[in-house]
């Protein structure tokens, strides 16, 4: 497999008043193309930073990324605008993705024509097929996007993320605020366009459970470290971090006997910061 | 049988444009838990306040909610609410201390010093490290986790005979998900209280719960004891929440995973 994205020694702080965080504090992996690397780790571990400095939407302190066979954080002004497309992310927070007033036109037509995909006079052909890509149809075009239901509104951000043909999507919770057959509807989704169009995905969650389910491989972050990576399927049979095994311990498993009282006593020792 | 704690006939709620919630009838047996499970607009939450006596002034409620003490529990006293957001249930401008101590001066006739001494009592009691300094911390400095410890903290600072849980760990990442769960499950086992648990996860209710509810688009339609609802249910849309359900021993959406 061609590696896509390789991350060397990534680090990120965080300087205020009140407290000094390394967010993300020498990280290193790879991600090759057509592969979906699921990043796990609980509130505060530094997943969503990562996201952030994958998207040069902030700078870090130290370190290399290199995306695509070029330097990713060398890239300036007009060099960084033309390839800025080629990574796109899909947030939890659907609404506050988009404008207030947007359309789904609106919300498709932008990255169509910021980064001149297609001629202006394609550009309501290509909302069309990309809405009916994510199994919406070219109906929905003139909606505003607040006045769509929770999946749909994933499926226009998924749509909008694909629109500028990246080879790498960052999703972030993409699918934590859905209910649980939305969700299973929406991870197909990405599988399938993932086999169609060799996208990469870094898919970022706190839920081994949904990272489990389309990811080849798992990274799991602690404290702004990967402290495990590895085939998926090793680390949920044998995970070597407390921080895995904390993940794995708390997806909630269907308990046909009733509930497990003295299982749950003893998890509750609480180490949040 | 025991004679109910409740008896709910006929619940129906509208608001100004929808209905809400649609002829649900059930019985609350006082000690249970209880979890409400469904969907988003399935009207679990509508049903939670409409029980706690907590809908608002725009609800139109019809039907009977017949409670088996001589006076309706009252909502922050006899009746504790945790919500989902616990920094809309905490009031950003006050120190965590007076939020979790007002309940006991209140409801229990403590003065602000002996409820002052239950609060910081309580916070230690859900486990909230350095209870003395956090007494005097505003919610904003607190993680999530912390902030729904102190929620819960506060919702039984009266002694309520009743908790209900509104997707009281849905905001929070797994691993503190399952904290809180903990928590919630020791506070009422010790204190014996009346659950009411909602959640959009069929799994979660599972693991906290005597009975489960389903819920969908405002009607109820399945109850019963955990085990019977999870091997043998009977509405599709239970069979549907269960088959939806992943967990790490479900098949993965991708191939060449090792099993």
């Amino acid at each position: 497999m061609k590696t896509l994205l390789s991350v060397e020694n990534l680090r990120k702080r965080f300087v205020s008043a009140e407290r000094d965080v390394a967010a993300v504090d020498g990280l290193s992996f790879s991600l090759g193309t057509g592969e979906t690397l699921g990043i796990a780790g609980a509130s505060g571990s530094g997943k969503s930073t990562l996201a952030r400095l994958l998207l040069r939407l902030i700078e870090p302190d130290a370190g290399g990324i290199t995306f695509e066979g070029s330097d990713w954080l060398s890239l300036k002004g007009s060099d960084l605008r033309h390839r800025r497309g080629r990574i796109q992310m899909v947030f939890q927070d659907i609404l506050g993705a988009f404008h207030p007033s947007a359309t789904v036109n609106d919300a498709l037509g932008d990255p169509l024509r910021i980064h001149g995909i297609v001629a202006k006079a394609e550009r309501s052909s290509e909302i069309a097929r990309l809405l009916e890509r994510v199994g919406l149809s070219s109906a929905h075009a003139t909606r505003p996007v607040r006045e769509l239901s929770g999946g749909q509104r994933q499926r226009v951000a998924i749509a909008r993320a694909i629109a500028s043909r990246p080879s790498l999507v960052v999703l972030d919770e993409a699918v934590s605020a859905l209910d649980v057959q939305l969700r299973n509807r929406i991870l197909e989704l990405l599988v399938e366009l993932q086999r169609e169009n060799g996208i990469s995905y870094l898919f970022i969650s706190h839920d081994l459970a949904v990272l489990r389910a389309v990811s080849h491989r798992l990274a799991i972050m602690d404290a702004g470290r990967i402290v495990e990576t590895g085939n998926t399927t090793d680390i949920i049979n044998h995970p070597s971090s407390a921080a895995g095994r904390a993940l794995i311990a708390a997806v909630p498993r269907l308990t046909p006997g009733g509930r497990p009282t003295n299982t749950m006593q003893k998890s509750e020792p609480t180490h949040e910061p | 049988m025991t004679e109910p704690l409740c008896r709910i006939t006929d619940l129906s709620v509208r608001y100004r444009h929808n209905t809400a919630l649609t002829h649900v009838s059930l019985d609350l047996i006082g000690g249970e838990r209880l979890a409400i499970v469904g969907e988003s607009g399935s009207g679990k939450s509508t049903f939670a306040r409409a029980l706690a006596g907590l809908l608002p002034d725009n609800a139109v409620r019809d039907g009977d909610i017949q409670w088996s003490s001589e006076r309706a529990p009252r909502p922050g006293r006899d009746i504790g609410f945790v919500f989902q957001d616990s920094s809309a249930s905490l009031n950003p401008v006050l120190r965590i201390g007076e939020q979790v101590a007002e309940g006991a001066k209140r409801h229990l006739g403590m003065s602000w010093k002996a409820a002052y001494a239950h609060a910081e009592m309580l916070l230690d009691h859900v486990r909230i490290p350095n209870p003395s300094a956090v007494m005097r911390a505003y919610p904003r400095q607190l993680s999530g986790g912390q902030r729904q410890r102190v929620a819960i903290a506060a919702a039984i600072a009266s002694r309520p005979s009743i908790l209900i849980a509104d997707e009281a760990t849905s905001a929070l990442d797994t691993v503190v998900q399952a904290e809180i769960t903990a928590l919630l499950d020791r506070l009422v086992s010790e204190a014996a209280m009346t659950l009411i648990f909602v959640t959009h996860d069929i799994a979660l209710a599972s693991n906290l719960a005597d009975r489960i509810a389903v819920l969908k688009d405002g009607r109820l339609v399945e109850i019963g004891p955990v085990s019977d609802i999870l091997a043998d249910p009977k509405s599709d849309d239970t069979r549907n929440l269960l088959a939806g359900h992943f967990d790490l021993t479900s098949a993965p959406l991708i191939g060449g995973q090792r099993r």
